[in-house]
């Protein structure tokens, strides 16, 4: 039987006040320390929402990530930070990393983010851990570098120590975020390299890890993202084709099925409905339900119903399959 | 109007604290007080010690700002921010939006059809409001007259007057129509045609229902130079036409100079679907952003400026508004570079008669220290490059 799991991935919106205490503080009205008071608030309600809301992995929010790359950046002196860029086809932007000298991760400093970030009280659950993917890494980044070789080197001198120091953390499953795998084009040697730099990242690492393709159609890539060394592979449901996730499905599979960039409430009942129709097409080992994105591109009481609506659809899934 | 060289502002200025203060309602400190005396003696702002005068007054008295005091004191935002701008020394000017909340949550706000959400982020900590299109767009009261009829009479400069853009506002904004709605459930190609049906109507009901009231209710009150921001103009690459399609359909027939923003893109995406934008005239584009701070005038010293002989060579013959400022970086450009920066696109363009000089974008992220040396270095770097041409 299918295991089924619900996870909310990437950044979380941060809550009114907290943007409008950061404001204060860029401002000179408030404190830094109130900045770092109203971020706690904002990590334990996302918790607490996780948990009632039943999700089987549990996330901090990711909500003090100026973007994807940015601990990334500030723990790798090697790094530095670029341009002001569009983040895909949305209006959020990053800034690009910039390769200016070896790709060493500062082990300590990336620790001591996540530990900041997880706060003294832990996720209280199965805790998720995020980190761009190899492939976007490389396609987003400013390097002279020839961009294919810059994947296993990303995977292995950034990726991998960030993945262990994660799993330090407590991080019982990796989301790898890889929006530039559908929606840049990916060569035939691209694969090779993404299938070796996974491997660097996922061998004998001991948390599940998902490879999240989103923003763009994931039909035409299917057959060749199956192959990957990962325990799952998440697509954008928003933007693929129900028919062309149809199996064999020898990996697990997550489903991007909340619009992570629309307003609109999603209907559990209708969340099912798509589910079963995944599972009935597919039969993946384990499939996961979540957003196909980021929810950070939504205000936060909208993410909020999208989370509820994704525990109370996952429980009635169980409930329906009897699981 | 679109003279060679030619400095103008985009867009917005940070917001001094007394001005945000005053508009919430709370009081000023002494150090909001002292800012004020501070730029008005600077930016010699004619009678600005009545300003001080009124942000003392609730102190004095006990009681807060009245909502006609607090309406004043907005106006005398707009007067300094229209001295910023002139006595950095630019040709063209406004008030850096001073009366305006933000430019995408200003237009909503005066329109109907749009229900605010909440904040979403635009990058790293900064956030904007962002709303809902639930129902038919239109205008509620023209959203810009107001404004443009204190700074006509205080400013001593030509103006441009910045407005929002449709597809930008589009853009920015959820859409919770009936029309939008979608089912995960349905065929993808049949998704994305409905999708698209109903953005380019969105999109052009903006265009047509909202912002052109809006322009012709400017062009009554005089206004003859007008900036369409479409900062989200290449958010979806495959949208560039409809882009266009919506400036023209907001300008077609109007007797002024409109004009276009763009910023932070991939601007190879923009080509050659603008090229259809015969109502524009000129393009005023972000380039420093992407480039390099090193001297020199050549292809290879200047990275950032590559995609410039895309925009000399479309139908037409628009001017080019050169961005030459970063305005996400508190580096205050030399004169030097910024001459170089303009040099160089003089050698693309074959001269300066279809090139004038802009920040990338507006400059409300930065503070005004750093926003007023950067534009009296711009308008410096002119000054060299115009002598280096010996114009």
């Amino acid at each position: 039987m299918t295991e089924i799991a619900c996870y909310v991935h990437g950044s979380f919106p941060r809550s009114e006040d907290l943007v409008a205490v950061t404001r204060d503080a860029d401002r000179g009205r408030r404190p830094v320390s109130a900045v770092a008071a109203q971020h706690d608030l904002d990590r334990a309600g996302f918790l607490a929402l996780q948990a009632e809301a039943g999700l089987d992995y549990r996330s901090t929010g990711w909500m003090t990530w100026a973007d994807l790359f940015r601990p990334l950046i500030e723990a790798c002196p090697g790094l530095a930070t670029g341009p002001l860029t569009r983040w895909f086809d949305t209006n959020t932007f990053f800034r690009a990393p910039v390769v200016a000298g070896p790709l060493e991760l500062d082990r300590a400093a990336f620790a001591a983010r996540l530990a900041d970030d997880l706060g003294p009280a832990g996720t209280g659950g199965n805790q998720l851990g995020l980190l761009p993917g190899p492939y976007t890494f490389s396609r987003l980044a400013e390097a002279d570098a020839d961009r294919d070789a810059l994947i296993p080197r990303v995977a292995r001198d950034l990726l991998r120590p960030a993945a262990e120091e994660l799993r330090a953390a407590g991080a019982t499953l990796l989301h790898l975020q890889e929006p530039a795998l559908v929606t840049r084009p990916v060569g035939r040697d691209s694969w090779r390299y993404l299938d070796q730099a996974l491997r660097l990242i996922t061998d004998g690492l001991g948390v599940r890890v998902v490879v999240h393709a989103y923003y763009g159609d994931a039909g035409p890539y299917l057959s060749r993202m199956r192959e990957l060394p990962v325990d799952a592979i998440g697509v954008d449901l928003t933007e693929t084709d129900l028919d062309s996730v149809r199996g064999p499905w020898p990996v697990g599979l997550l489903a991007g099925c909340l619009d992570g960039r629309s307003s609109r409430l999603e209907a559990a009942t209708a969340t099912v409905a798509l589910a079963r129709r995944i599972l009935d097409i597919a039969q993946p080992p384990t499939l996961f339900l979540s957003s196909c994105g980021d929810l950070e591109l939504l205000p936060r009481a909208v993410a909020e119903q999208k989370v509820r609506v994704l525990g109370a659809a996952t429980r009635r899934l169980r409930e329906e399959l009897g699981c | 109007m679109l003279t060679p060289l030619l400095t103008h502002e985009i867009g917005s200025l940070a917001k001094p604290g007394w001005r945000v203060k005053a508009a919430a309602g709370r009081p000023c400190d002494e150090a909001d007080i002292q800012a004020a005396v501070r730029w008005g003696e600077r930016l010699a702002v004619p009678d600005y010690p009545e300003l001080v005068e009124l942000l003392r007054r609730p102190e004095r008295t006990g009681a807060p700002l009245t909502a006609v005091e607090r309406a004043e004191v907005r106006n005398w935002s707009s007067r300094y921010g229209l001295r910023f701008f002139s006595s950095a020394g630019l040709d063209v000017i406004y008030d850096g939006e001073q009366q305006r909340s933000e430019m995408y949550a200003w237009a909503a706000a005066h329109a109907t059809g749009f229900e605010f959400r909440g904040s979403v982020r635009s990058f790293d900590n900064k956030y904007y409001s962002k709303a809902a299109v639930t129902g038919p767009v239109g205008l509620r009261a023209p959203f810009h007259n107001d404004e443009y009829r204190l700074l006509r009479q205080v400013a001593d400069k030509p103006v441009k007057v910045p407005v929002t853009g449709p597809y930008t506002l589009a853009a920015w904004s959820f859409d919770e129509r009936p029309a939008a709605a979608v089912d995960l459930a349905e065929p993808l190609a049949r998704r994305r045609a409905r999708s698209r049906e109903a953005r380019r109507e969105l999109v052009l009901d903006i265009a047509v229902n909202l912002v052109r009231p809006n322009l012709e209710a400017l062009l009554g009150l005089g206004a003859r130079l007008i900036q369409i921001d479409e900062p989200a103009g290449s958010t979806v690459p495959d949208e560039i036409a409809l882009m266009a399609e919506a400036f023209d359909a907001c300008v077609h027939g109007l007797d002024a100079t409109f004009t276009t923003h763009l910023c932070f893109s991939d601007y190879e995406l923009f080509f050659p679907a603008i090229g259809e934008m015969t109502g524009c005239r000129q393009y005023t584009v972000g380039f420093a952003n992407d480039d390099s701070t090193e001297l020199g005038v050549g292809e290879a010293a200047r990275p950032g400026y590559q995609i410039i002989k895309r925009f000399r060579d479309l139908p037409g013959a628009p001017h080019l508004g050169l961005g030459v400022l970063d305005i996400h970086r508190d580096l205050i450009e030399p004169p030097e570079l910024i001459r170089d920066r303009i040099l160089h696109a003089v050698e693309v363009f074959g001269g300066p008669e279809r090139l004038q000089v802009v920040p990338d974008c507006g400059l409300r992220t930065r503070s005004w220290e750093v926003a007023y040396q950067k534009l009296v270095n711009m308008v410096a770097g002119v000054a060299l490059a115009k002598a280096a041409l010996g114009a």
